[in-house]
């Protein structure tokens, strides 16, 4: 896929420590010693439990929080200080989805009027080839006509659609999705997957691709990587990390999901039974 | 849907005299443990169940399966007496081992929930009393309802919490829940859920919020108690590969609907609800995964209020006709299956 467009060199990320007054007890490490890269219109599927720091690891490579040790770069440049003005042009090209959009938008504005908002906030013209780019993006997620709703007026799947036409809109580069589907109904999760995908064959986003749902990840990633208490335990193509899992932690994963069907969860107690 | 939940188990009894003098009939062992007849569950203005008819036998687990706001979870609660103002029983039986159970009083329902049917929640964090030990919170089910001594039963509690394989059952009755790990505390829940040996066992989308090695640790666990128990258990969930995992029966809801049942071998093998296919078809199995399109169901679930009249899938359905704008009544479908729709089978 070419050059990598995003790079983490060796990023730890700690929590807490001797600057914090009254804070006992060492350090927590949320992230340590990772190293992955990201190429243009490649999705990376990032797994792990609760607590395996892959939340923290999608704030850095969102630039959303800077690492406690080792470098970010983003087409080879080092990502600036955090709230600097350089830092908030860099924002325009990553983007970050998250679990929950109702949380991710203003219960007080219309969709139509934070999409606009965003593109005004990094000066984006509103107006493209003579069409309002704000309706523009609403019809692309399926919102068409739906500009003028406020959060409350819309379903989950709904708010995650104008979660992503707002990211969007400023024709970002890579997108962190954290989460991104899990709260959503299994049909509406189908459905967002699908956008998802139309975008990045559409537009060549790539996809910093965060969950816990293992088949979730598998579906969508090109490349999976597999977290466990703060580092990365192995990495490799979607279907390879599935069928030949090398290390003992992503086996144990693997083996704990559940059965896709009554059938399948047949044959593998019989198999139980005859190990 | 958002509903404030009264307190259950644990602190919610602390009032109740010691020993109850409630009983109800003993097993007629060829009855269902719970059989729900034509139940409605809604506001004045708005039904959020209907007509929803469903019955476990001893040792049986049923898996309730559906989407947010399709009416699962209150199911649930109407079959423990546990639904809040605004929302009522607006139709329907309940019945617990053939004792009707819609017209009791509170104070008879305080009696039978904890003793002979139990329910687990979501998030065993908001579920526990965060102020007192965990060894307590199960010990105190077993003196509300058993009548025994704060001494014996925190015994048992001691033996309950090494049942659910807590590690060192001893130190850990004396933890708050806030020391405990997700998957720890779901553990105490159903230690206390199965203190008194219920007959039945509720458990909403008990297992969701795990982590997934937690999760099939849980899953094995409710599988191996129910097996020595015979509980008779109802399961909801949204994840159909948890339905792969425990169900022996399935009903599928959707809007407030039960729209297909049947033995889990039948409605995996042969679903015949539109839905129940479309929710085959766009599951994502890491083991089974599919390249390409998912196949979605368009659209949204309608909410209740804007409901449409006959069958409600119908404007997301691609078999949609004439006949559909009349409710069809649940039938027989190949085998152990009743199906709800005009033209079942494969599309």
């Amino acid at each position: 896929m070419g050059d990598p467009m995003l790079a983490l060199h060796a990023v730890s990320r700690r929590y807490g420590g001797k600057h914090v007054w009254l804070r006992r007890g060492e350090p927590v490490s949320a992230v340590k010693n990772v190293t992955l890269t990201l190429c243009p219109g490649e999705t990376l599927g990032i797994v792990g439990e609760s607590g395996s720091g892959k939340s923290t690891l999608g704030r850095i490579a969102a630039g959303i929080e800077a690492p406690s040790a080792g470098r970010v770069t983003f087409d080879g440049e080092p990502y600036a200080a955090i709230d600097t003005a350089a830092w908030r042009r860099q924002r325009r090209t990553v983007q970050v989805v998250f679990q929950n959009p109702s949380q991710a938008l203003d219960p007080r504005l219309a969709i139509a009027a934070q999409i606009h908002g965003a593109m005004a906030a990094h000066r984006i013209g509103a107006v493209e080839n003579g069409d309002d780019r704000t309706q523009t993006l609403l019809a692309r997620v399926g919102l068409a006509g739906l500009g003028s709703r406020f959060p409350h007026q819309l379903s989950g799947g709904q708010l995650q659609r104008a979660v992503i036409a707002r990211a969007l809109a400023l024709s970002p580069r890579l997108i962190v999705c954290d989460e991104a589907v899990s709260a959503l109904d299994v049909s509406v999760q189908a459905q967002i997957l699908n956008l998802l995908q139309d975008l990045q064959a559409e537009f060549g986003v790539a996809y910093l691709f965060i969950s816990h749902d293992l088949g979730v990840v598998r579906h969508i990633s090109h490349r999976i990587a597999v977290m466990q208490r703060g580092r990365i335990v192995e990495t490799g193509p979607a279907s390879e990390i599935f069928a030949r899992p090398e290390d003992p932690y992503t086996q144990s994963l693997i083996a704990a999901l559940p059965a896709a069907s009554p059938a399948m969860r047949r044959a593998r107690e019989a198999a139980a039974q005859a190990a | 849907m958002n509903l404030s939940l009264p307190p259950t188990g644990g602190a919610g009894f602390a009032g109740a005299s010691p020993v109850s003098d409630v009983s109800i009939a003993p097993a007629d062992t060829a009855a269902p443990v719970l059989s729900i007849e034509g139940m409605t569950v809604g506001t004045d203005t708005v039904d959020l169940v209907l007509d929803a008819s469903l019955h476990v036998a001893a040792g049986e687990t049923l898996c309730l399966v559906g989407e947010s706001g399709c009416g699962k979870s209150l199911t649930c609660l109407a079959t423990m007496g546990l639904l809040a103002d605004p929302v009522h029983l607006k139709a329907g039986r309940v019945s617990l081992l053939g004792n009707d159970l819609t017209g009791l009083d509170e104070r008879t329902l305080r009696h039978l929930r904890g003793r002979d049917m139990a329910m687990i929640f979501q998030d065993p964090a908001a579920s526990l009393n965060p102020v007192q030990r965990v060894g307590r919170q199960v010990a105190e089910a077993l003196v509300v309802h058993e009548g025994a001594s704060w001494k014996v039963a925190m015994r048992r509690a001691v033996e309950l919490l090494d049942k659910v394989g807590i590690q060192d059952p001893q130190a850990r009755a004396g933890a708050y829940p806030h020391q405990l790990s997700g998957g720890m505390c779901q553990r105490v829940m159903i230690a206390m859920a199965l203190a008194c040996s219920p007959r039945l066992l509720v458990s909403d989308e008990a297992t969701t919020a795990l982590d997934v090695t937690t999760q099939a640790q849980i899953l094995k666990l409710m599988k191996a108690l129910q097996d020595e128990t015979g509980t008779a258990m109802i399961f909801v969930t949204h994840d159909l590969s948890v339905v792969a995992e425990i169900a022996d029966r399935v009903a599928v809801m959707y809007s407030g609907r039960i729209v297909e049942t049947g033995t889990v071998d039948d409605v995996f093998d042969h679903p015949a609800h539109p839905y129940t296919q479309g929710l085959m078809n766009c599951r994502l199995h890491a083991l089974s995964a599919a390249d390409g399109r998912l196949a979605a169901i368009g659209g949204t679930v309608p909410r209740p209020a804007t409901r449409p009249t006959g069958c409600a899938f119908r404007p997301r359905c691609d078999r949609q006709a004439d006949p559909c704008a009349i409710w069809p009544a649940p039938r027989p479908y190949a085998g152990s299956q009743t199906v709800a729709c005009h033209f079942p089978g494969q599309g």
